[in-house]
């Protein structure tokens, strides 16, 4: 028995060396200018892209009159330049398919401004069915502190998160390995310059949704309740595909007792929108700038109409 | 629950602890309830289909004992009908209504029969073999029927092998529930080793492959002939790291708490035979075929044209067990094809020196051969559809080509990471029948045992850094 327990100590403590020396290795060795890490696995995340750009261009003492948080929807969706022209100043603080948990994270650690801004919660449902580990990882990778990284690790014990974690350990100081997003912009906001062409697929089935997505996004608003923080969920447009709505609408119903219990106002664009599936999107998810101008338009009257802006 | 998971990694250690600190006379009882708690993390209300099953062959199995003549046979067939029945119902009535179906349009015929909307039962054709394989030995005598409700539950339900084998015998498993069992350090490094193995080859080798074969093979049509086929080598690799990961984690499991699983792979890949081929792939299944219906049919007995019969029936039903579609059984019934072939040739001197030699470059030119026969059967069982094999192969045969040198569908490893988890698959495919021998405990093979907890650290470090850790089942847990 005593033998059992000394080789299986012995086991875990070599495993656990060879596991940092592995680390040191793979974040060191660079092939083609990649760390062999991220050429191996894909939740090993290379430092930059828009994660990266958001928690560097984001100034806690600056008054932001709005801060959007949320996935791709909240950095290609919300333009400040709109917003600067009906007189506020946004920031658009969303990385991509980032889920609830991990605005509930950003929002408690990172994105805390000085004053108090509306907070725009950008729902976007396909986040809400995944396991969340490629946003995870990529603001693990490129969170500013490791406190934060740390948070994101903890809150979804994962052997991927904590393995990315590591690696962001033993790539600290290296520079920016992905360049900007194409037509980064500023504030956060990044559009997409491109016209759909191609109708995207159907979307069929049943979609199964992350519970634990739909427990963050009661947290995320109780946090915001009970920090006396104002907010606004928003559905960003979609563009108008057979199955889309159905799904939309399952997802509505999933997370109807939170919004209900917490009486949060909820702005639902979805399917709500006449915008054009060919003029106004740039692909399946993301909307052009023609389709952000129309779409920030009427989303401003809509604040103000529900007074949630002068 | 999954051996990938990280709950096994509490649920393990906890059983296996909880084991050794309980009287032996509840020892049965403690891996019975573990048993159905590993069952149940899949879809808990299954555990009714599992509880049918042994109920049947519980009672046949005393049935068959305390009867004699013709009741004994009849006790024998309502058992295997019956147990058959559950697995047909489950796995095989929604591909003969398919097939119905559609010969009924086929011939014009406007009926249709509704297809059932049901989730097959995981594990479903191992658990049943294995209680086939009870009630035949009892019959035949080999084996006492068991009358101990609750060990012959554990027989059919023991969690390290429930779901995907290895399908064990009565005759070698039933008594060790008897057994007191230790707690001793050969078992216990023993099934260490073997469990950190097969985790390596289950999570490092076959889920990283896992994802270059889901994309190549996803869109055949847009990749070329030779990506197919690289595809096809590394389904290869996939599906042996896969399964006998498991069988390895499934024997080290049960080692650890001292219990003995036969045996169910032994470096396949290095066969120079087919018919070695299946010496030494999925053993614990080709030796119930061999020994529940190839004999029982005549075997080799009855001269050759039955012998070849016999061998593409087995075969065929063998591709069948595997899944409910045409492809399984056309990979099946290939490799009887090839035993066939095989037996045919062995009436030519060279061919019967070439499987008598023992030169090491005979085995290694007659292993790349039959690897290359045994890679095309893959394809059919890695297939959808008949019409998508169809399409695999005649793309590689045609070496047909396509737009980018690197296809589409791996743009996302680039070439770096393609080249990197090829050099890992030939890596391991260098090292597999060494680190085997040593996992197992070989005879004559000796390794410094600093050596040896060395190589184990450095195996358990890569599956926690390089393992895939997606969402990806055992390929076998769908049979």
């Amino acid at each position: 028995m005593k033998k059992i327990f000394t080789k299986g100590i012995l086991l875990l403590a070599l495993s656990a060396m060879f596991y940092l020396g592995f680390c040191f290795v793979i974040n060191k060795v660079q092939i083609s200018g990649k760390r062999v890490a991220c050429w191996f696995n894909p939740f090993f995340q290379r430092k930059g892209g828009q994660e990266y750009r958001i928690v560097r261009d984001w100034q806690p003492e600056k008054n932001y009159d709005i801060v959007v948080l949320g996935s791709s929807h909240a950095y290609r969706g919300y333009d400040p330049r709109e917003f600067e022209n009906a007189g506020a100043s946004l920031y658009a603080a969303g990385s991509g398919f980032q889920n609830t948990l991990a605005t509930y994270v950003l929002a408690n650690n990172v994105f805390k401004p000085k004053n108090d801004p509306l907070i725009i919660v950008d729902l976007f449902d396909q986040t809400f069915t995944d396991d969340g580990m490629g946003s995870f990882t990529r603001l693990i990778e490129n969170l500013p502190d490791d406190h934060s990284a740390w948070q994101l690790v903890s809150r979804q014990p994962d052997i991927r998160s904590f393995n990315s974690y590591m690696c962001r350990l033993f790539s600290k100081n290296i520079a920016p390995e992905v360049p900007d997003e194409p037509g980064y912009l500023r504030d956060g906001y990044c559009p997409k310059p491109d016209t759909m062409t191609v109708l995207p697929p159907a979307m069929s089935g049943d979609k199964k949704f992350n519970e634990k997505f739909i427990q963050y996004l009661d947290r995320l608003l109780d946090y915001f309740d009970n920090n006396k923080i104002r907010y606004v969920l928003v559905s960003h447009p979609q563009p108008k595909v057979d199955g889309y709505d159905v799904f939309h609408e399952q997802f509505r119903n999933k997370i109807s007792s939170v919004i209900s219990q917490h009486k949060a106002q909820y702005l639902d664009y979805n399917s709500n929108h006449d915008l054009d599936n060919f003029k106004h999107f740039a692909d399946a998810n993301h909307l052009n700038q023609a389709g952000v101008s129309l779409f920030n338009q009427r989303l401003i009257a809509d604040m103000r109409a529900n007074g949630l802006r002068d | 629950m999954l051996f990938n998971s990280l709950e096994f990694l509490i649920f393990f250690p906890l059983v296996t602890a909880m084991y050794f600190l309980l009287p032996h006379q509840w020892r049965w009882f403690l891996l019975l309830v573990a048993s159905c708690v590993f069952y149940m993390f899949f879809i808990p209300y299954y555990i009714l289909i599992l509880l049918v099953t042994i109920l049947i062959d519980y009672f046949a199995g005393m049935w068959i004992e305390d009867s004699s003549g013709k009741k004994r046979k009849w006790y024998l067939w309502m058992s295997i009908v019956s147990t058959c029945l559950v697995l047909f119902v489950f796995k095989y009535y929604n591909f003969f209504i398919g097939n119905f179906n559609e010969l009924a349009s086929l011939i014009g015929w406007n009926y249709s029969l509704d297809i059932l909307k049901i989730i097959l039962p995981i594990g479903l054709s191992f658990h049943t073999f294995q209680s086939l394989s009870y009630v035949v030995e009892v019959y035949r005598g080999n084996q006492k029927a068991e009358r101990h409700f609750g060990i012959y539950s554990l027989y059919v339900m023991f969690y390290p092998q429930l779901v995907a084998g290895p399908i064990e015998r009565p005759q070698n498993i039933l008594h060790q529930f008897y057994e007191k069992n230790e707690p001793n350090y050969p078992d216990f490094s023993r099934g260490i080793q073997l469990m950190i193995w097969g985790l390596f080859k289950k999570v490092v080798i076959a889920d990283n492959v896992s994802t270059m074969v889901d994309a190549l093979y996803a869109h055949p049509e847009d990749v070329s002939g030779i990506w197919l086929l690289f595809g096809s080598y590394l389904f290869a690799v996939q599906i042996y790291c896969d399964f006998s990961g498991y069988s390895d984690m499934a024997i080290g499991a049960a080692r650890v708490m001292g219990f003995r699983l036969m045996e169910n792979f032994n470096t396949p890949y290095v066969s120079k035979s087919i018919r070695e081929f299946w010496g030494r792939w999925h053993i614990s299944l080709s030796t119930w075929f061999r020994d529940y219906l190839y004999i029982p049919l005549g075997g080799n007995r009855l001269g050759e044209w039955k012998t070849n019969r016999n061998l593409l029936l087995v075969f065929a039903i063998s591709g069948f067990w595997h899944g409910a579609n045409w492809t399984f059984i056309v990979w099946g019934a290939l490799h009887g094809i090839y035993l066939v072939i095989e037996n045919a040739l062995k009436k030519v001197k060279w061919f019967s020196n070439y499987l008598l030699s023992e030169k090491w470059w005979v085995r290694i030119v007659g292993a790349t051969v039959i690897f290359q026969f045994v890679v095309f059967g893959w394809i059919f069982f890695r297939a959808e559809s008949m019409q998508n094999a169809w399409q695999i192969i005649t793309r590689i045969v045609t070496l047909a080509p396509s737009k980018e040198f690197i296809p589409a569908a791996l743009a996302m490893f680039g070439p770096i990471g393609i080249l990197l988890k090829a050099g890992l698959v030939a890596l391991f495919l260098a090292v597999d029948p060494a680190v085997y021998k040593v996992s197992k405990g070989a005879i004559g093979v000796k390794m410094n045992s600093n050596l040896k907890l060395v190589l184990f650290s450095v195996l358990l470090a890569a599956i926690v850094l390089f393992g895939y850790w997606g969402d990806v089942e055992f390929i076998y847990f769908q049979f």
